[in-house]
């Protein structure tokens, strides 16, 4: 057993010296934007600090942006930009455009709604289909954030067969800082309500393996694509942001639906080898954000209402995450 | 298994000091072979100007020293969610920082040889290894990272067939052992754990005394002092100010309510990792179930978290001796014990 803790960390010694040099270069580029940023989250609390801010954003209850998951507001270098944490709060209530106020290196937002076309993803009670749940609630967050500010494009608008491979190059091609694939969970067999997000990474879990089979079907790309595509996934920046946006809308996603469905269970974030996630060097998550199998949450996803509300889940943890992400600079 | 520690008769042992060091989230600890131990919060704090360098007399800060002057500082906690974070340079150098200071505290005088072992939380072994072994490679001659959850399991001796659950701040990380070192398949990490448990307590509060200001060291000492799971004897009472006022809370309910909340949590993954394990020998590992980590003393977690996985058998779960020191005395265990020649090579 010793022999293996060294020869683990020989290898981390020897292989590592490309990764360093990777993430040095990210590092230079984040520090930039620091003084920025500060300035404009100052400038922007005299600007929209006392804007009534209710432009139709329904309020879910307990959970708002700031309850949720902000980090520690009263310490740390959070004092330096003078912020107090109240106004705050209400700046983050209303539908202030925070692309103009946080986080310059986040301006397009690319949505991934799941299936599509020939292919209807999972098909649930009552008629629920997969591929309709992920682009209605698609086109929904899109409107968000539109109003926040944010560039959204889609990688399929219509009921269309979109493959992954397209899915991966239209995000290689558009400038996108962050990438959302949403889809629906269905457990035919068991009665289960659960929520889990998804970033990439590769994973060797068996289980996992064949969720990623079930969504990765029609990627025309070989084993030996995929793999190399998992070699050169080098970027710990992409890993760790990645797990952050993931955490942030997995919580959102988990603390909403409670309210209403106090009995789902929280599946956690999980790192999982799907190809759509691989589509750029941003941020990447893929979120099952409800389960299509379960019958209350077939009926709940029948309504208009509820649809509205899992978009709006979606846009919190996403704010939350490019919020936390722009204090943590 | 960890073997008895290395005699003087090892003719290197005097020039060679052995450390074993638990870099976490939320507090960070060291024991020597020379007999020394320390802990201290994970925050780091440089002066923010010229002005508050001069009036705090210091460089770099440390721990509670950190926190009682963090608005003259910039404060970091640079294992935040149990990676560091982002991989800014900032971050390293607060890893950098901590573990030298860390060294700085057991005396290693100017003689001596260091062997390090360094453990650190899964995730971030994981995900950058190397980082943490450049923050930590200046100040040791010699140096090992392994995952925070198997330094604990070596240190117990608990090699095979057992489970290991570290309930940190950031994270809690699950870890099967079965006789190798373990590998992605036998960990697991959620981020439900200390920091999560103290998120929703505060929201809790908030909510139901909204004339009420609670800061988060406030809620965090509540848990640790008062945090229970099942049925409990006293009533918990919290002062806080209102209006100026102190006033007293009781809070019983909201404290059961959130730390039970970690139960049937920790519980979905314990079964999870058990159900992947070979069959043969997991009525074993349910016998071999350790919780590690400040979370593990909450008290009455062992026994809901029994009673929680009483559906699927029965279980010995115990919370380990001495959590605060669990990781580093394990991971000053592997120094000890390893190999002269594969120390030499690193
Ligand atoms: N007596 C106690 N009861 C309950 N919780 C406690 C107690 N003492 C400490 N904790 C909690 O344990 C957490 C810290 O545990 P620990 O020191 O193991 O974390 P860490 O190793 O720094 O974190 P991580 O493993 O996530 O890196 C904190 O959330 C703290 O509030
Ligand atoms: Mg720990
Ligand atoms: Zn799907």
């Amino acid at each position: 057993m010793l022999r293996r803790v060294y020869e683990e960390n020989r290898r981390i010694k020897d292989g590592g010296a490309a990764e360093a040099a990777l993430r040095r270069r990210y590092a230079t580029l984040w520090a930039g934007g620091v003084v920025l940023i500060l300035l404009l989250v100052v400038v922007g609390v005299q600007l929209f600090g006392e804007e009534p801010g209710d432009a139709g954003t329904p309020d879910f209850g307990a959970t708002t942006i700031l309850d949720a998951n902000l980090p520690v507001l009263d310490v740390g270098p959070d004092a330096d930009a003078g912020l107090d944490p109240d106004q705050f709060r209400e700046m983050l209530k209303g539908s202030t455009p925070l692309a103009a106020l946080f986080d310059l290196q986040v301006r397009t937002i690319v949505l991934d709604p799941g299936h599509g076309g020939d292919d209807p993803g999972a098909i649930g009670l009552k008629e629920v289909w997969e591929k309709d749940v992920t682009l209605d609630v698609a086109r929904r967050l899109r409107r968000r954030l539109e109003q926040r500010g944010y560039t959204v494009l889609m990688t399929r608008e219509e009921d269309e067969t979109v493959s992954l491979r397209e899915r991966v190059e239209f995000a290689n091609r558009q400038p996108t800082d962050l990438f959302v694939s949403i889809h629906a969970n269905s457990f035919p067999d068991a009665p289960v309500n659960a929520l889990e997000t998804y970033y990439f990474g590769a994973n060797t879990e068996r289980t996992l393996l064949r969720l990623a089979e079930a969504e990765n079907q029609g990627s025309d790309y070989t084993l030996a694509d995929f793999n190399d595509m998992i070699r050169r996934l080098s970027s710990t920046v992409k890993l760790q942001e990645s797990r952050r946006l993931a955490t942030a809308v997995q919580r959102s996603l988990v603390s909403n639906t409670r309210i209403e469905a106090p009995n789902v269970q929280d599946w956690g974030v999980k790192a999982g080898p799907f190809v759509v996630l691989l589509g750029s060097d941003a941020p990447s998550i893929l979120a099952e954000i409800s389960v299509l199998s379960n019958a209350a949450q077939a009926d709940r996803l029948q309504t208009e209402a509820h649809r509205e509300q899992l978009a709006a889940f979606l846009e919190e943890g996403v704010l939350n995450y490019l919020v936390d992400r722009s204090r943590r600079q | 298994m960890p073997a008895k520690k290395k005699t003087t008769s090892n003719g290197s042992a005097d020039r060679i000091l052995y450390i074993g060091i638990d870099l976490g989230t939320s507090r960070s600890a060291i024991v020597a072979s020379n007999g020394k131990r320390e802990w201290v919060q994970s925050y780091v704090g440089w002066p923010k100007d010229f002005v508050s360098k001069k009036m705090l007399g210091r460089d770099v800060l440390f721990g509670s020293d950190a926190l009682e002057n963090r608005l003259s500082l910039r404060l970091t906690r640079p294992l935040e969610q149990g990676v560091i974070r982002d991989g800014t340079q900032q971050d390293e150098d607060a890893v950098r920082a901590l573990v030298h200071h860390l060294i700085e505290q057991v005396n290693p005088g100017k003689a001596a040889e260091i062997y390090a072992a360094v453990g650190v939380p899964a995730e971030a072994l994981r995900v950058n290894k190397l980082a943490i072994r450049n923050a930590v490679k200046e100040y040791a001659d010699s140096l090992m990272v392994v995952s925070e959850p198997f330094a604990v399991a070596y240190g117990l001796g608990t090699l095979n067939n057992a489970l290991i659950i570290d309930i940190g701040a950031g994270t809690a990380d699950f870890c099967i052992m079965h006789g190798t070192m373990p590998g992605e398949e036998d960990q697991r990490t959620i981020t439900v754990a200390g920091d999560y448990l103290d998120q929703q307590l505060k929201n809790r509060l908030n909510e139901k005394h909204p004339e009420a200001r609670f800061s988060e060291t406030m809620i965090r000492t509540f848990k640790e002092e008062h945090g229970f799971v099942g049925s409990h004897r006293e009533r918990v009472k919290i002062k806080v100010p209102i209006g100026g006022v102190s006033t007293a809370l009781d809070v019983t309910a909201d404290v059961r309510a959130v730390c039970e909340g970690l139960v049937p949590v920790l519980a979905e993954a314990t079964m999870d990792l058990i159900a992947r394990y070979e069959p043969d020998f997991q009525e074993e590992v349910k016998q071999n179930v350790f919780l590690a980590g400040g979370g593990s003393q909450i008290k009455g977690l062992a026994e809901g978290l029994t009673e929680e996985l009483k559906q699927f058998g029965s279980f010995n779960i115990r919370p380990i001796d001495d959590p605060l020191y669990a990781g580093a005395e394990g991971a000053l265990a592997l120094a000890q014990d390893m190999p002269e020649e594969y120390w030499e090579d690193m």
